[in-house]
């Protein structure tokens, strides 16, 4: 993210904590989407997701006047929504995501074997979507929100550790993924 | 985690940032060096931007999907107004004849509501027909929620009456709901009055 949005998103947010509904609107047309698909990929379901992302978004009003800008507005307006998200995985009884973890395992296949299949993007697009939410999110936070693993794992409530564990693990199913798929591909079409 | 592994994860968080936009200067050359005089790493580095460029396709199809939009922005100022604070002035004298002329307001939209679903169209279930049977007469309602209503609530009930938002809430909070037919109407009149979400209704 440049650092004329953070400064005009910073803006904005001081507005909002002085009440103005206008500047409001435009925080909430800007994380809308984005926001709202980030809790929807967690809870499943997207009537619940909107009341999820209601209590967000009032919590941004509610808090803007405190806000100090010491993190990118990114960055505390998805820690809101990680922590809400949280909040309503434990109501459902629910496992959290933070509890998903696991060790990650190093059986991709090496670089070496992707070089035939890495380019077919229909291939690529399918493995994508096979990630799990709690793999997906990081690196979606890093490629699209412009967020560095300190900031992601400030917003997740969690060592920085984690995020590259996780970010590492994403980009590993993708690869073994693309590696199986395409591999089963070449196959099929006898190339 | 041993020095290979926490080595991958390093060589991952470059090839992410590099994909992000968010590498240094001198970071990118690094990388495109490394990628020019290795093959491996070259995959991987493609590999990387090809799943940026997936995800921001499949990105963009879920930004499709359905969204609160501008109705969730429509329900977070109807909250930001109920938790205003009150003008803190004299009127607190008149505050209870106030009270009573919503009171009667209220009853009164209760009134016509009912008395306009029990001037039954010929052949509507005893109860609860509907006046609204002219040439003019459209297949919505009027309605109006409880405070405590939450959106998944209203969109349940919604989703059971066949019914769908088509305006509101106005400024008293009134929503009108269409219908794609009046018996589609009439027959979902009982199971929205006897919902506890719905506060009044009354047929257009």
């Amino acid at each position: 993210m440049s650092d004329k949005r953070q400064t005009d998103e910073l803006g904005l947010i001081r507005r909002v904590g002085a009440g103005d509904k206008a500047a409001f609107r435009e925080i909430y047309d800007a994380y809308e989407k984005r926001v709202f698909f980030f809790i929807k990929r967690r809870l499943g379901d997207p009537h619940e997701a909107a009341d999820v992302f209601h209590d967000v978004m009032m919590d941004v009003w509610r808090q803007a006047s405190r806000f100090e800008g010491r993190s990118k507005v990114t960055t505390w307006i998805f820690g809101i929504a990680h922590n809400k998200s949280v909040d309503a995985l434990r109501k459902r009884g629910g496992r959290v995501f933070d509890e998903l973890d696991e060790e990650a395992k190093d059986d991709a296949p090496t670089a070496a074997d992707l070089v035939e299949v890495a380019g077919d993007a229909a291939v690529v697009r399918g493995c994508v979507n096979e990630l799990k939410p709690v793999a997906r999110e990081v690196i979606t936070l890093a490629f699209f929100e412009g967020l560095k693993y300190r900031e992601i794992a400030e917003a997740m409530e969690c060592p920085e550790g984690t995020i590259k564990a996780r970010a590492h693990r994403a980009m590993k199913e993708i690869e073994a993924c693309v590696q199986r798929c395409g591999l089963s591909k070449a196959k099929d079409t006898g190339t | 985690m041993n020095d290979a592994s926490s080595k991958e994860q390093e060589t991952t968080e470059l090839l992410v940032s590099y994909a992000a936009n968010s590498a240094t200067a001198a970071q990118r050359a690094a990388i495109e060096a490394r990628a020019a005089a290795d093959p491996d790493f070259a995959a991987r580095l493609a590999l990387t931007l090809s799943s940026k460029e997936a995800l921001a396709a499949s990105e963009s199809a879920e930004h499709a999907e359905w969204s609160p939009g501008a109705f969730g922005f429509q329900r977070l100022m109807r909250e930001v107004e109920r938790e205003a604070p009150q003008p803190q002035v004299r009127w607190i004298d008149s505050l209870n004849m106030w009270r009573g002329i919503a009171a009667a307001a209220a009853v009164a939209l209760v009134a016509v509501s009912l008395w306009r679903f029990d001037s039954a169209a010929p052949g509507a279930p005893p109860g609860y027909g509907l006046a609204a049977d002219g040439p003019t007469s459209a297949a919505s309602l009027q309605l109006t929620f409880a405070p405590s209503a939450s959106e998944e609530n209203m969109r349940a009930l919604l989703l059971k009456v066949g019914g769908r938002f088509i305006d509101g809430p106005s400024l008293l909070g009134v929503y009108r709901i269409g219908f794609e037919s009046k018996k589609a109407r009439d027959a979902a009149v009982s199971t929205i009055l006897a919902d506890k979400i719905v506060e009044s209704a009354a047929a257009e």
